[in-house]
């Protein structure tokens, strides 16, 4: 009968002391930004579902509401000015409707028209056509309202110059555009859709590329602002969707240049933004930012199609989510109270009279 | 500032690798140390901007989105640093 010996063997030290702050230094790199994370994301949106936030206008008011407080904050950042002014086409145009606040509305920086005629302080340049807010549910599958591009103003009767540039396109839209947020509550989420208002083939249309831009989105309530930005944006200039076939029944598949930016809010930014402006809505306005367009084929900008760079319309609609804020405040705050606490014991653990590591890894250490 | 605190919080961090480092008989040459002290504050600086949302956290802390325990947060953290920028003068180790 075989007899088992069992032979003691020392218990390894493993870590000397330089080790040991090594690997404590790193988990806390490591560890507190993933805390970080869990508790800025902690508890559940209530609905996960986006749902528009536009008031969708009634049929029979033919002319819709009149915009006050709406208008282009930035065209592209390229001054085509002069390309309209100097095109021959477009001196004849002046006879015809192109005047000189369309020459001046050709380049539009942070909300004025400074192209041409910069004599007027501060004129408020249209978003659609018309000036009237119209939202409706049969172009895209949200409610949308048709705005015009870039360039509509002064290009319309005129040849497009085929770029609204690469900087930024920027506008400032007013309560009616978010009118179906309801007061008092809270979102953790926007979605913007862009759509070209012409469709084009979904299979084999050359115009489709692949994009980078980032984007920011402002709240405005009693004269004061708050943004959050850094939103960094990889999207496909290919909007597909299905649609309602009013003619034929069933629905038909769409394609169009555009594409949906969903802004996603972490748990403590929509906190802030119920701080900010106590979930008051009616008097509430934003500001969207989409800057830096690069394409990701390596080909310099140029002429790439946008959904609001042109001489045309394009359809923009607005949705949200919402969040119960009792309910995430609770998570926030106790997740940041608990942090703070073990934050606060690394720091006294780390000093010579208190040496819980130590004393965790006793036996690990070599002194 | 929060760019500036974490930008000094990885430059102690990877001084004090490199320094460890160097102790053990590691990256002797002048020129390896600075490749691993860069190298080491780069990754991390880059880790804690791009992959984290804890500057963004940090902000809504110092702006009093979280509320009471956020500047509770901040202050625990800068209590942190300030013992390690000490410990690391006097003793040469964050944790003693």
């Amino acid at each position: 009968m075989k007899e088992r010996v069992t032979i003691a063997k020392k218990k390894p030290r493993v870590l000397n002391p330089i080790q040991f702050n090594v690997l404590a230094i790193f988990l806390i790199l490591g560890l507190l930004p993933v805390a970080v994370a869990l508790v800025s994301n902690a508890g559940t949106s209530s609905n996960e579902r986006y749902e528009s936030s536009m008031k969708e206008s009634n049929a029979l008011n033919f002319f819709g509401d009149p915009y006050t407080d709406s208008y282009w904050l930035d065209n592209g950042g390229t001054n085509y000015t002069s390309y309209y002014f100097n095109n021959q086409v477009a001196h004849y145009g002046g006879t015809i409707g192109i005047d000189d606040e369309a020459y001046d509305c050709a380049y539009v920086v942070d909300g004025f028209c400074i192209g041409y005629n910069s004599t007027i302080p501060r004129r408020q340049f249209d978003v659609s056509g018309s000036n009237f807010y119209q939202a409706y549910n049969f172009n895209i599958p949200t409610l949308s309202v048709l705005m015009t591009q870039s360039h509509y103003a002064v290009a319309s009767q005129d040849a497009y110059a085929g770029g609204s540039g690469d900087d930024r396109f920027a506008w400032h839209l007013e309560s009616y555009f978010i009118e179906e947020i309801q007061q008092g509550q809270s979102i953790d989420g926007l979605r913007f859709w862009f759509a070209d208002q012409d469709t084009v083939h979904c299979n084999n249309y050359e115009g489709f590329t692949n994009i980078t831009f980032e984007g920011k989105v402002s709240f405005h309530y009693e004269n004061q602002t708050r943004t959050f930005e850094d939103y960094n944006f990889q999207k496909s200039t290919k909007l597909q969707y299905e649609k309602l076939d009013t003619n034929h029944g069933g629905f038909t598949t769409e394609c169009a240049i555009g594409f949906t930016l969903d802004f996603d809010f972490s748990n403590f930014e929509t906190l802030s933004i119920s701080q900010f402006n106590g979930n008051n809505w009616d008097n509430t306005t934003i500001s969207l930012y989409l800057e830096n367009f690069e394409r990701e084929d390596g080909f310099t900008f140029g002429g790439t199609q946008l959904p609001f760079a042109g001489n045309g319309n394009f359809y923009l609609g607005i949705e949200h989510k919402t969040i119960n804020p009792q309910e995430v405040g609770f998570f926030v705050k106790t997740g940041t109270l608990i942090l703070s606490v073990i934050v606060l014991g690394v720091g006294l653990a780390s000093t010579p009279y208190w040496d819980p590591f130590r004393n965790f890894f006793k036996g690990g250490m070599i002194e | 500032m929060i760019e500036i605190i974490l930008y000094i919080t990885t430059l102690l961090i990877s001084l004090f690798v490199v320094g460890s480092a160097s102790d053990a008989g590691f990256l002797n040459s002048g020129l390896t140390r600075a490749f691993g002290g860069l190298s080491t504050q780069f990754v991390s600086a880059s880790w804690l901007y791009q992959y984290t949302n804890l500057e963004t956290f940090l902000y809504g802390c110092l702006n009093g989105q979280v509320g009471i325990v956020g500047y509770f947060f901040i202050g625990s953290l800068s209590l942190l640093i300030v013992v390690w920028i000490n410990n690391l003068f006097e003793y040469r180790q964050a944790i003693v």
